[in-house]
């Protein structure tokens, strides 16, 4: 079996065994959340030998050129020396600008980057890997458009005994630094062509930041097509932006908003249609148009399964489904 | 003398094709477990690869990949059956000529023994 050298140490790896997941069983700290080789947390570098396609193509071609591989997507089958990349290496340095509660467990978080603005691109939608100084790592969707708002803003739930955002919602406050890795992540908005296809939102939970950043893009690159918006809740206190989304819907008579929740509403909470997010979408959908619809769906990985396999065989194209599912990169957040 | 798989259309005929049998078999109780699964990108990529041998296209699919492939799934002729059905099914959606769909039915014939694992 190889053996993996890191910290000036060799570990053994078993068959088949992740260069992530041996370091790990030897307790080694290593940054990682998605262990599927998207989130980039466990970037690591290869220090003698080159790492395997596998571990580098969803790198960007600057990071490989670098001897940069994802741990988790490694398999080594000889002996390997790998390091931590240092961090001002390949990760970018914000700053907390602001946290605000979305409601009882999302809080909206700003960012703005430390130093040169310019190196930071993204397609909202797209997702990153916060890091803060306890060296510990999860993955958000990114909700707004950096050049337009000059910041980074996400939307972070609250999770059981979540390590992060424990740490986020008791002891962060702005002008903490923090390193971002990424963006990465392929459901964002594009439309080249200036085509008026017709967009279909869904998600629940902080499923919403995604879609949030990829309806005000629409918006912002003045879609024409209709664009739907399904969020939903087990109560109507899991929704958030209610008020905002609602009065986006009066100003752009092209895009309507369905806030729903598994549970009847409580008063005051204005028109929330019961029942559970799929049956929603359903009540809504319109087959003529499926065909030509662009799908977006975030959130929980069942959710999404589900929701993606309904909406498919209603009629919608299978390359016309973009998919977020929140995979143990925020699972991983309660553990 | 064009092969089948450039009289149906080439790979333009799997991309039309994919998603109208991927519709089919997933929306048919008697099979859809086989093909449901959690990432339909990959199911998605089975069946036009799948698609792409039953039109005679390029492939790689051997006797023995195809017989490794289904054994653990213990299917009878009428789960054969049935897939073949909504293979030609989907072929006469597209207003594809019935030689043509004949042609590609026989090439999913000759997979049925391996398949079944007879």
């Amino acid at each position: 079996m190889p053996d993996i050298r890191f910290n000036e140490a060799a570990y053994s790896a078993l068959a088949d065994e992740s260069v992530l997941d041996c370091l790990l069983r030897h307790e080694q700290s290593i940054p990682h959340a998605c262990k599927s080789g998207v989130c980039q947390a466990c970037l690591v570098k290869a220090v003698d030998n080159d790492a395997p396609e596998q571990a580098k193509k969803a790198l960007k071609p600057t990071l490989q050129a670098q001897g940069y591989a994802l741990a988790c997507q490694w398999v080594p089958d000889a002996d390997t020396n790998v390091s931590l990349p240092s961090l001002n290496e390949c990760s970018v340095a914000v700053r907390i600008r602001s946290i605000e509660p979305l409601n009882h467990r999302v809080v909206r978080v700003r960012l703005d980057v430390v130093d040169d603005n310019s190196m930071f691109e993204y397609f909202p939608g797209q997702y990153l890997t916060l890091s803060n100084a306890h060296g510990i790592s999860r993955s958000y969707s990114i909700a707004n458009n950096f050049a337009e708002d000059g910041c980074i803003e996400l939307h972070v739930q609250k999770m059981p005994q979540g390590q992060f955002t424990e740490w986020l919602f008791s002891a962060a406050k702005p002008g903490d630094v923090l390193h971002v890795r990424g963006p990465a992540g392929d459901c964002f908005y594009t439309n080249a062509e200036q085509e008026d296809f017709p967009i279909l939102l869904a998600g629940t939970g902080t499923g919403l930041a995604p879609l949030y950043g990829i309806l005000h893009e629409a918006l912002r690159q003045g879609h024409r097509g209709s664009i739907q918006l399904f969020h939903g809740g087990f109560t109507a206190r899991d929704l958030y932006c209610v008020n905002e989304l609602r009065e986006l819907s009066m100003q752009y008579p092209q895009f309507r908003y369905h806030p729903s929740s598994l549970h009847a509403a409580e008063e005051g909470h204005g028109a929330v249609e019961t029942g559970a997010l799929d049956e929603v979408i359903l009540r809504h959908l319109e087959p003529a148009t499926l065909a030509s619809t662009r799908v977006y769906l975030c959130g929980a990985p069942d959710l999404v399964h589900q929701l993606r396999k309904k909406i498919f065989l209603k009629g919608a194209k299978s390359s016309n489904i973009y998919c977020d599912p929140f995979i143990e990169r925020r699972v991983a957040a309660a553990a | 003398m064009s092969s089948v798989f450039e009289k149906i259309g080439g790979a333009a005929a799997v991309d039309a094709a994919v998603d109208i049998f991927y519709r089919r078999v997933l929306g048919d109780d008697l099979i859809s477990h086989f093909f449901d699964s959690v990432d339909m990108d990959r199911q998605i990529g089975k069946q036009k690869a799948f698609l792409t041998m039953a039109f005679g296209g390029p492939n790689s699919y051997s006797g023995k990949d195809m017989r490794a492939a289904h054994k653990h799934m213990h299917l009878k002729e009428e789960h054969f059956n049935a897939v073949a059905g909504h293979l030609s099914g989907t072929l006469q959606e597209l207003n594809v000529p019935q030689e043509l769909i004949n042609e590609v039915m026989a090439i999913a014939a000759s997979t049925h023994d391996d398949v079944l694992n007879v």
